[in-house]
């Protein structure tokens, strides 16, 4: 994903001097030729997250377009209250890109997990949120947030997701994958694969069909196409690389507790773990805490009984 | 401990970085090669440890700069702390044994991963010692990029005017960060000065020569009443000529032939 979002910018910053793009310390191997490129559009400050957000504050209060690039953690809950009060409250047009959603550096331990940062954003005014689920999605969200306006958080996983799309499309809150009539999947982020996959155990080895869509605008959501779901599938599952508070499952919780309509039933997989203090595969940190394939389809053949 | 020891240990904890490194095939080779005479002169001869973490008056040691945690790791298992097994079975699903420094691990004292937090930390445990009346000290190994963060020097205002004379900062002045050379970011050149204005007491040093390790912790400082920061010249990836002070060895794992090839000079 990140290799996609750096050759997507490239392109708008070919036509579009104004755009910044800022980084912390990070980016060896992927930010070189952009670096080379445009020295005047590049700017590392070194280990120092609130003082890049300050500092793209400062350059998008006065015109300029900022990205700016660090670990997910990084970015987002290491400079909140600079997030907070340089960006968000003025509205400034500063795009804050965390690379490894999730789980994504696994082995990196708890410092470097992202499990927290959709919900401590959503919690801003003017903050808009962006998971996209696979490289396509990836170039739609660089494509949205340079078209809009406002703070943008786009979370991106690590490298080397395939893409699921068969071919571009059009960022939107709900992005239809597969149809199927006994229920729907909606995943955000890097779970989209996961998510493909799920739909095809089910299929295959239970004999049920769900639909699948992708959910890569997190904030703001229109809410009424939660609520025509709702009428549409009797099971709605959602699936997140996130804890519940906050994410995609607290976001349905809150649009759904609204309905007068009852007749569905509506869970969602999150990370249900305190902090982890192992490491291993990304794969190994969903399975701990149960949102790996066969953990959430088990769960899943469980309710539809 | 005499010189020769000091040099073999050396010799025998890369080896053991470099090859849990190779097998992990994880980051920060570099990063934990360019401190290890540092830590080995630590933990074998200057620190009063309790790797039970029993005894409240312990010395303490805070890894701050925590990507180097193969480093403690490796000083561990020779130390017999973390078995075979387990220094095999770095980053292996349901491992304790990461990419950063973790206090699961037996003799550990406090898990981080974030850079910038350790100077405070420690600053905290050194106040605590004071308030307590132990006669200890507390020694946070920092790396120079990590100076970056703005919450290093607001430890760095806070333990002078504490009179934390029992707190050692040591910095792996390695001249290299994540992604770029550290005077890319900051002007280096007062840099210890910066320290002294701080008031804290500076020392500057090889942080590769035994002499002079051994001297800057042991020697009365100038203020006695305030914290010393140690100042060591490193060299990222000291020890096998390829690794030298090259960006890229932060990130990159080494193949058969380049194992080899640094066990060959680690002879
Ligand atoms: C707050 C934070 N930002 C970014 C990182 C990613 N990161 C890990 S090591 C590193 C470079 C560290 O450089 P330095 O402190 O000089 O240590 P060295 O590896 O050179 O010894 C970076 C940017 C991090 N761990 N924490």
């Amino acid at each position: 994903m990140r290799n996609t979002f750096i050759k997507e910018l490239t392109k708008f910053v070919e036509t579009d001097k104004n755009i910044i793009f800022m980084t912390a310390d990070l980016g060896f191997s992927v930010f070189e030729e952009f670096m080379e490129k445009y020295p005047n559009n590049y700017i590392n400050v070194g280990l120092a997250e609130q003082n890049l957000i300050g500092v793209a504050a400062g350059l998008a209060l006065t015109g300029k377009k900022v990205f700016v690039y660090s670990i997910a953690p990084f970015a987002t809950a290491r400079c909140f209250e600079q997030i907070k009060v340089n960006i968000a409250y003025h509205n400034l047009d500063v795009i804050i890109v965390g690379v490894g959603g999730g789980f994504s550096y696994s082995k990196s331990g708890s410092t470097h997990h992202a499990f927290e940062d959709i919900g401590i954003l959503r919690t801003l005014p003017n903050m808009k949120i962006l998971c996209p689920g696979d490289p396509i999605e990836v170039k739609a969200s660089v494509k949205y947030a340079i078209e809009n306006s406002g703070p943008f958080y786009i979370r991106l996983g690590k490298n080397k997701e395939p893409n699921i799309h068969k071919e571009e499309v059009e960022l939107k809150n709900i992005i239809s994958i597969s149809e199927g009539e006994d229920g729907i999947i909606l995943t955000t982020g890097n779970m989209l694969e996961l998510g493909t996959k799920i739909v095809e155990d089910l299929k295959n080895k239970h004999g049920k069909n769900f639909a699948l869509s992708s959910c890569p605008i997190i904030k703001p959501f229109d809410e009424k196409q939660i609520l025509d779901l709702l009428k549409k599938y009797k099971y709605i599952f959602s699936l997140e690389e996130h804890v519940k508070e906050g994410g995609l499952s607290s976001l349905l919780s809150e649009i759904i507790a609204t309905s007068t309509y009852k007749d569905f039933l509506f869970k969602g997989f999150s990370i249900d773990h305190g902090f982890i203090k192992t490491v291993g595969s990304q794969d190994y940190l969903r399975d701990l805490s149960g949102i790996s394939k066969d953990k959430i389809t088990e769960q899943i053949i469980k309710i539809l009984k | 401990m005499d010189i020769i020891k000091f040099k073999e240990k050396c010799r025998d904890i890369r080896r053991i970085i470099i090859k849990s490194k190779h097998r992990s095939k994880s980051a920060h080779l570099g990063s934990a090669f360019s401190a290890v005479e540092l830590l080995v002169y630590l933990y074998y001869d200057h620190l009063n440890l309790d790797l039970t973490k029993k005894k409240p008056d312990r010395d303490y040691f805070i890894l701050s700069k925590a990507h180097s945690s193969i480093l403690i790791y490796a000083i561990l298992f020779d130390k017999g702390i973390i078995s075979k097994k387990e220094i095999e079975e770095v980053d292996v699903d349901g491992s304790y044994l990461g990419d950063h420094i973790n206090s699961q691990v037996e003799g550990v004292e406090y898990s981080l991963g974030s850079l910038g937090h350790g100077l405070s930390v420690a600053s905290g445990i050194a106040l605590s010692s004071k308030m307590n009346g132990f006669n200890n000290k507390t020694i946070v190994l920092l790396g120079d990029g990590e100076c970056n963060e703005g919450m290093i020097w607001e430890a760095a205002s806070f333990a002078p005017v504490q009179k934390l004379k029992n707190l050692i900062a040591i910095i792996d002045y390695n001249k290299l960060q994540g992604f770029g050379r550290t005077s890319d970011f900051s002007d280096m050149t007062q840099f210890s000065l910066r320290w002294k204005s701080f008031g804290w007491n500076v020392r500057e040093i090889d942080g590769h020569n035994f002499d002079e390790i051994k001297s800057a912790l042991n020697e009365i400082r100038e203020n006695p009443d305030k914290p010393l920061v140690i100042i060591a010249h490193t060299v990222k990836g000291k020890g096998v000529g390829f690794i030298e002070d090259k960006l890229e060895w932060h990130y990159k794992s080494l193949n058969d032939e380049q194992l080899q090839r640094a066990l060959d000079e680690l002879k």
